[in-house]
């Protein structure tokens, strides 16, 4: 008997759930979200997520990215939500009246690869999260501030490589009066905030590969930006652009 | 309800200030009058304020912020923050917000919190974008990730402390979780609520027992207090008060509904109020009586009618 992978964050649901899959010879086996990647879903047929997830101390709705996800990585699988939400739809399980014919259910469910939205959980909408850390104006957005962080970083480079500008005259010309520490700091802050939130979303990996990243270089800027030694060792312009390009794999795919 | 939200938003064409007046332990960050203005760092958003005021529950205080309540609602909406320590409680709550009830707007433009003991969202300790820090002051020093050492950072919510201005960053972030935090905690209480009773209905080993019954056992205790909260059974001083603070500081989250019970029947419009009594009558019945079978839709239906009537969103 194939197992379909399932997401459930409150223990409770667990056992009902598999209880009634069982009942039509279907077996489900509990993923947990850190374990929900690519190699553990691969080659599934049917994934459920039990949604909103208790995640950060909040309730968070990720059904949508996780479909977007399917679609791009796994089209063929019938993904179904499930949760205490009243409503109907092919592919979402009410908990408290559940299809007596599942078999039959699953069957008219649709593939991922069509055109559908998963029905909106009620908790915190991620899509929206992502939405404003990516495209968001004033104090929302983490890209707005790293881009100008990464825009002085170039005008460092070219004056380093191109001119041989001594370091000093940069720290305190560019990087010193650009405010660049305090931009930094605001940014770590942004950052911190918006992390745990996106602990729910399939490419998790992602962030926390980001968050090494942001770890990596942050001594410099803890020095006021103003140690030429740990400016080189750290790598800061070449770690600050890999911090983009993940950044943006995931705004690329996900964020419309 | 639609309609009541925008009227909230657009007071005379213009978007509503946002007042904050929080009373707390001021006098040890330097406040030596009744109550001053702290302004934000965003000539847009000049007229969103938060109020000082550093006083114990008395007549006098009483008089106080129903005059500031009046003065700041006409041109806005105002989020009232009450600190514990200082004698404030649901009774208090409800004494304020039924004489202020009948002000126009009241309904759409004032909300009435209760914190303190360091763990609501308003303190810089519980996340760094709060607004009060130690000792009566906007800032606090908190530790952070540096390697392997430890080390701690200023953060503060004040951009210039001689003009009495705040990051507005801050503001907004404390304004947008207090502006959904009480349907955020109905939301939070149904999804546990109904995987509880899913759980329970599926266990043979339970089912000879009334909900109630099985509520009472040390497993499910946090879930049975929070919904004697949410009915307003948990009286300020009890025993169940002191069990459900201890569950707050040990997972750093508020579950006291003793704020917004009294904001839901005093100060919310007159659907939300009644649904919500409708509600805490049908959990009183089918939950919280001796019934043996609950009427699981049903009462999901309930609680869904109520969060759909509030007109906040569940979380920004």
């Amino acid at each position: 008997m194939n197992r379909i992978p399932y997401i459930a964050t409150n223990s409770r649901i667990g056992k009902p759930l598999e209880a009634y899959f069982l009942q039509h010879n279907l077996r489900l086996s509990h993923v947990c979200l850190s374990d929900a990647n690519p190699s553990t879903l691969k080659g599934a047929n049917t994934f459920l997520m039990v949604s909103p997830l208790n995640c950060n101390n909040i309730y968070i709705s990720p059904e949508t990215i996780w479909k977007k996800y399917l679609q791009l990585n796994n089209p063929d699988a019938i993904f179904l939500t499930a949760g205490f939400k009243s409503v109907q739809h092919s592919n979402y399980l009410d908990l408290l009246q559940l299809p007596e014919n599942l078999p039959a259910f699953i069957d008219q469910a649709k593939p991922a690869s069509q055109k559908w939205e998963p029905p909106f959980s009620g908790g915190l909408d991620i899509k929206e999260k992502l939405r404003r850390f990516y495209q968001g104006h004033g104090d929302e957005s983490v890209t707005d501030i790293l881009y100008t962080i990464i825009r002085i970083f170039s005008i460092a480079d070219v004056e380093m490589k191109r001119y041989g500008t001594p370091f000093r005259e940069l720290s305190q010309e560019l990087f010193t009066q650009n405010a660049v520490p305090e931009k930094w700091r605001e940014l770590k802050n942004r950052w911190t905030n918006y992390l745990p939130f996106f602990q729910c979303l399939p490419f998790w990996d992602v962030f926390t590969r980001v968050d090494r990243l942001f770890d990596h270089i942050d001594p410099f800027f803890r020095a006021d930006c103003s140690e030429e030694m740990l400016f080189s060792d750290l790598n800061c312009m070449n770690t600050l652009k890999q911090i983009k390009d993940q950044l943006a794999t995931v705004c690329n795919q996900y964020v419309y | 309800m639609q309609e009541a939200q925008k009227r909230a938003q657009t007071l005379n064409g213009h978007r509503p200030r946002r007042i904050m007046i929080i009373l707390w332990s001021w006098k040890h960050g330097g406040l030596t009058e009744a109550y001053d203005e702290w302004t934000l760092n965003s000539k847009k958003y000049a007229g969103d304020k938060v109020i000082r005021v550093d006083a114990s529950w008395s007549p006098s205080t009483k008089a106080l912020i129903q005059d500031l309540v009046h003065q700041y609602i006409e041109t806005g909406q105002v989020y009232l923050f009450l600190h514990r320590s200082h004698g404030y409680n649901y009774k208090v709550v409800d004494q304020i917000l039924s004489n202020l009830r009948s002000l126009p707007n009241a309904s759409q433009q004032l909300r009435c919190f209760l914190f303190g003991e360091g763990h609501d969202y308003i303190y810089i300790a519980k996340q760094a974008r709060g607004l009060l820090g130690t000792r009566g002051t906007f800032s606090a020093r908190m530790p952070i990730k540096n390697g392997g050492t430890k080390a701690t950072q200023l953060i503060t919510a004040v951009a210039d402390s001689q003009k009495k201005v705040l990051k507005k960053e801050h503001f907004d972030n404390v304004w947008r979780f207090y502006t959904n935090t009480f349907k955020a905690k109905i939301f939070e209480l149904k999804e546990d609520l109904f995987a509880y009773l899913l759980a329970l209905h599926h266990d043979e080993r339970t089912q000879q027992l009334s909900v109630y019954q099985d509520m009472k056992k040390q497993e499910n205790q946090l879930l049975f207090l929070r919904l004697l909260s949410f009915t307003g059974k948990v009286r300020k001083g009890s025993d169940l008060e002191l069990a459900l603070k201890k569950y707050e500081n040990e997972n750093k989250k508020s579950y006291l509904f003793d704020d917004c019970h009294v904001n839901l029947k005093i100060i919310y419009g007159e659907e939300e109020s009644a649904l919500y009594k409708q509600l805490v009558t049908a959990i009183n019945h089918d939950l919280l009586g001796l019934k043996d079978q609950t009427d699981l839709v049903g009462l999901r239906n309930q609680f869904d009618r109520l969060l759909a009537a509030l007109p906040e969103s569940t979380y920004y």
